[in-house]
C-alpha cells in the first residue's frame, strides 16, 4: 500500500497509538487477539508511512528572480554611447528555474536555467564600422489577431549535472557546472552574493564560469573544522559545444572552513587549459574539386592560480578574492585587434585581479557594505584594462527570501579608448528566491 | 508523475515559507531596539511561545543500529547542516527536523547550529542557490519524527524529553538543556 502525506502518517499513528495502549490494558482474549493482528498490519503502514517521510523529495523546482531599476553613466562620452543605456531603466534580470531530481539516496540530477529576454537588443560591434542589433521580433502568426508582434527570449543553460555521492570523501558530478573558483562563481546567486556587480576577473572571463566535464569533490569534517577539495577535468574553454583540442583543462580547489560563531573559510583554486580557435573553409581547388579546410587561428595555454578568503563574526561579513592568470600564446596564433593599429595583436600577458567586501548587517534588516575592486590585465583589449572600481551599497531583507538590494560603484580604469575613462553605477535588483 | 514521485515546490524545506514565525521575531526585535533607545520604556515580554524556546529540554535521538553514543555540538551542526553525511559506520545519516515554528526547533537549531530562524532559513537558501545541498527533511510533529528514527537506519532527530521513555526504540545521544548541547 502506498501511502503518503503528513495527515494519513498521523492518524494512523493516533489509531495505532490508541490500539496499542488497548492492547497493553486488555486481558489475552479472541478480541485482543485480533487487536493486535490488526495493529501489526497498521504498523507495517505506519512503518512504510514514515520510511517514506524520511526519503527526499524525488523531483523539486526551486529558483530566483529578480528585477531592477539601474542608471549607467560615463564621464567619457565616448564610452558612453558604448553602454547599453545611459538613460534609467527599469530591469528585467534573473529569472532561474533549478531542476532537481533525486530518483536515488545516492544520485542526483541538477538542471538550473535562466529564463532570460536576451539576446533581444544586444548591440554588437564587429571590429570598426556601425554596430549591429539583434532584435528577436517577430510576428506572432499564431494569435487571433495575426499581425502583432512577440520578442523572442532565451534559456541560459546555467548548469545542469549528473551527480553521485558515494561518501563524504568521494562525489563524482558529471556534465556542465560552475567552475569551483573562489566565492564569487560559487555563490553564483543574487539571493546569495552581497553585492550586485559582478568582479571583473568573472566578467572577462579570466576563468571560464562554467566547464563540460567531470568534477570530484569531497570533504574531511572535523567539527567545527572542515576540508573540501574539488577537482575537475574538463573541455576547458571553448567557443563551440565540444573540445577542440585533445588537452583537457585541469582545476582544483581546497578549503579549509571553520563553522560557528566565528566562520571562517580560506580556500585557494587553480586551472590550466589550452584554447583553440578554429576557421573552417569551403574552397574549389584550381582542379575544380571541393575541399574542406580548417585553420588554427589562435592558440594559447592559460594558467591561473587564486587564493580566498571568507570571514563571519556576528552581524560582519569579509569576503575578499585574488588571482593571477598567465597567457602564453603558440607563434603566429594570435587574435588581432583592428581597433589598435599600433598593436596588432592581442599579447601574451599577465594578468591580476582582486576585490574585497566588507558588510555588516544589524536589526537583521540591513546591510550595508563596501566593495574595492582593482585590476591590471596587460592585455589592451578588453572595456575595462586596468583600473579600480569603489562601491557601496546595501540589502534590505524583507524576509530571510526578499531583498532589496542597491549598489553604487565609481570606477575609473584605462582601455582601447585613448583617455581614461570614469563610470558611475547605481544600480538596484528586488530580490526573490523561490 | 506516479504517487511515489511528489513534487516539491519552492524552499518549503528550507523554512522560508515561515514568514510568521519571522514577522514575530522582527516585531520583537524592533521592540528592543526601541527599548534601548527609549531607556526600556517601551519593551514588552513577547507573547509567543517562540521565546520560550530556551526553557524547552529535547532529547536528541538516532536510530539505534547507527551506534552512536553520543553526539556533540559541532558533530551535530556537522549532520543537521548536511556537511557531515555518512556516519563512520558507512551508514548514511538522515537528520530529521522539525517545522520552523515550532519551540522545538527553534531551540535545536540555537543550542546546536548556532542560528537563528532567520539566519537558519538564509542559511539553506544560500546551499540550495550554490547547488550544494538541501535542507534536512522536514516532519510535521514530534511525536512522527521519533516514529521515524525508530523505523528510519541512519535517522537523527530531536524531540522533548518526554517523547523518549524508558525502553524506546530510539537511542538518546544528547539533550538539549538551557541552550547548550550536552552529551547523555
Amino acid at each position: 500500500m502506498k501511502t503518503r502525506g503528513n495527515p494519513l502518517a498521523m492518524a494512523l499513528a493516533s489509531i495505532l497509538s490508541a490500539g496499542s495502549a488497548a492492547a497493553q490494558s486488555a486481558e489475552p482474549s479472541n478480541t485482543a487477539a485480533n487487536t493486535a493482528e490488526e495493529n501489526a498490519e497498521l504498523e507495517a503502514i505506519v512503518g512504510e508511512t514514515v520510511a517514506e517521510e524520511a526519503e527526499p523529495s524525488r523531483f523539486s523546482v526551486y529558483g530566483f528572480m529578480d528585477v531592477g531599476l539601474q542608471r549607467i553613466s560615463s564621464i567619457t562620452p565616448s564610452l558612453g554611447v558604448a553602454l547599453p543605456s545611459e538613460e534609467t531603466s527599469f530591469i528585467s534580470g534573473n529569472n532561474n528555474l533549478y531542476l532537481e531530481v533525486r530518483p536515488d539516496a545516492n544520485w542526483r540530477g541538477l538542471i538550473e536555467t535562466r529564463l532570460s529576454l536576451l539576446p533581444h537588443g544586444d548591440y554588437k560591434f564587429q571590429g570598426l564600422g556601425v554596430s549591429e542589433r539583434t532584435d528577436t521580433r517577430i510576428i506572432d502568426a499564431t494569435s487571433p489577431s495575426g499581425r502583432n508582434n512577440v520578442e523572442l527570449g532565451g534559456i541560459v543553460v546555467e548548469r545542469a549535472f549528473l551527480e553521485w555521492m558515494y561518501n563524504d570523501y568521494l562525489n563524482v558530478r558529471a556534465g556542465r557546472f560552475f567552475t569551483p573558483w573562489g566565492i564569487w562563481n560559487v555563490d553564483h546567486g543574487t539571493p546569495t552574493l552581497i553585492a550586485l556587480m559582478m568582479p571583473s576577473f568573472l566578467v572577462q572571463e579570466a576563468i571560464p564560469q562554467r566547464q563540460t566535464g567531470v568534477q570530484l569533490f569531497g570533504r574531511h569534517n572535523a567539527p567545527p573544522w572542515q576540508l573540501t577539495y574539488d577537482l575537475t577535468i574538463s573541455n576547458g574553454r571553448t567557443d563551440t559545444l565540444f573540445d577542440t583540442t585533445d588537452g583537457k583543462a585541469i582545476g582544483s580547489r581546497i578549503v579549509l572552513r571553520r563553522q560557528g560563531e566565528l566562520g571562517i573559510a580560506a580556500g585557494t583554486s587553480m586551472y590550466h587549459g589550452d584554447y583553440q580557435d578554429e576557421r573552417k573553409t569551403l574552397s574549389i581547388t584550381p582542379n575544380q574539386d571541393v575541399q574542406l579546410s580548417k585553420e588554427t587561428i589562435v592558440a594559447y595555454d592559460e594558467s591561473s592560480v587564486g587564493a580566498d578568503l571568507s570571514l563571519d563574526y556576528r552581524g560582519w561579513r569579509l569576503r575578499a578574492e585574488a588571482m593571477v592568470r598567465k597567457v602564453e600564446h603558440d607563434t603566429g596564433k594570435r587574435r588581432a585587434l583592428t581597433y589598435r593599429p599600433n598593436q596588432p595583436q592581442v599579447p601574451d600577458r599577465i594578468e591580476y585581479y582582486g576585490y574585497a567586501i566588507l558588510a555588516y548587517r544589524f536589526m537583521n534588516y540591513f546591510e550595508p557594505y563596501t566593495f574595492y575592486e582593482r585590476l591590471e590585465t596587460n592585455k589592451r583589449a578588453d572595456v575595462v584594462e586596468a583600473g579600480y572600481s569603489l562601491s557601496g551599497g546595501v540589502n534590505i531583507y524583507f524576509t530571510p527570501a526578499v531583498q532589496l538590494k542597491m549598489q553604487y560603484a565609481h570606477s575609473s580604469f584605462e582601455n582601447f579608448l585613448p583617455d581614461r575613462n570614469t563610470t558611475n553605477f547605481w544600480v538596484s535588483r528586488l530580490v526573490m528566491a523561490f | 508523475m506516479s504517487d511515489n514521485q511528489p513534487l516539491k515546490f519552492g524552499f518549503a524545506d528550507a523554512d522560508s515559507s515561515d514568514v510568521g514565525l519571522m514577522v514575530a521575531l522582527r516585531r520583537r526585535r524592533f521592540i528592543k531596539a526601541g527599548s534601548a533607545l527609549l531607556g526600556g520604556a517601551l519593551w514588552q515580554a513577547p507573547s509567543s511561545a517562540l521565546f520560550a524556546s530556551d526553557e524547552v529540554e529535547l532529547a536528541v535521538i538516532t536510530h539505534p543500529d547507527l551506534g552512536i553514543q553520543s553526539l556533540d555540538q559541532s558533530t551535530l551542526a556537522a549532520i543537521f547542516l548536511r556537511d557531515l553525511r555518512v556516519w563512520q559506520n558507512k551508514v548514511t545519516l538522515r537528520p530529521l527536523n522539525l517545522p520552523p515554528r515550532s519551540v522545538e526547533r527553534v531551540a535545536f537549531d540555537r543550542a546546536a547550529l548556532s542560528l537563528d530562524p532567520d539566519r537558519s532559513a538564509q542559511f539553506w537558501i544560500d546551499k540550495m542557490i550554490r547547488g550544494e545541498a538541501t535542507p534536512p527533511r522536514q516532519i510535521t510533529n514530534a511525536t512522527l519524527l521519533r516514529r521515524v528514527v525508530e523505523v528510519v537506519p541512519g535517522a537523527v532527530g530531536y524531540v522533548p524529553v518526554k517523547l523518549v521513555q524508558p525502553g524506546a526504540k530510539v537511542k538518546t545521544v544528547a539533550f538539549i538543556r538551557a541552550g547548550k548541547v550536552v552529551k547523555p
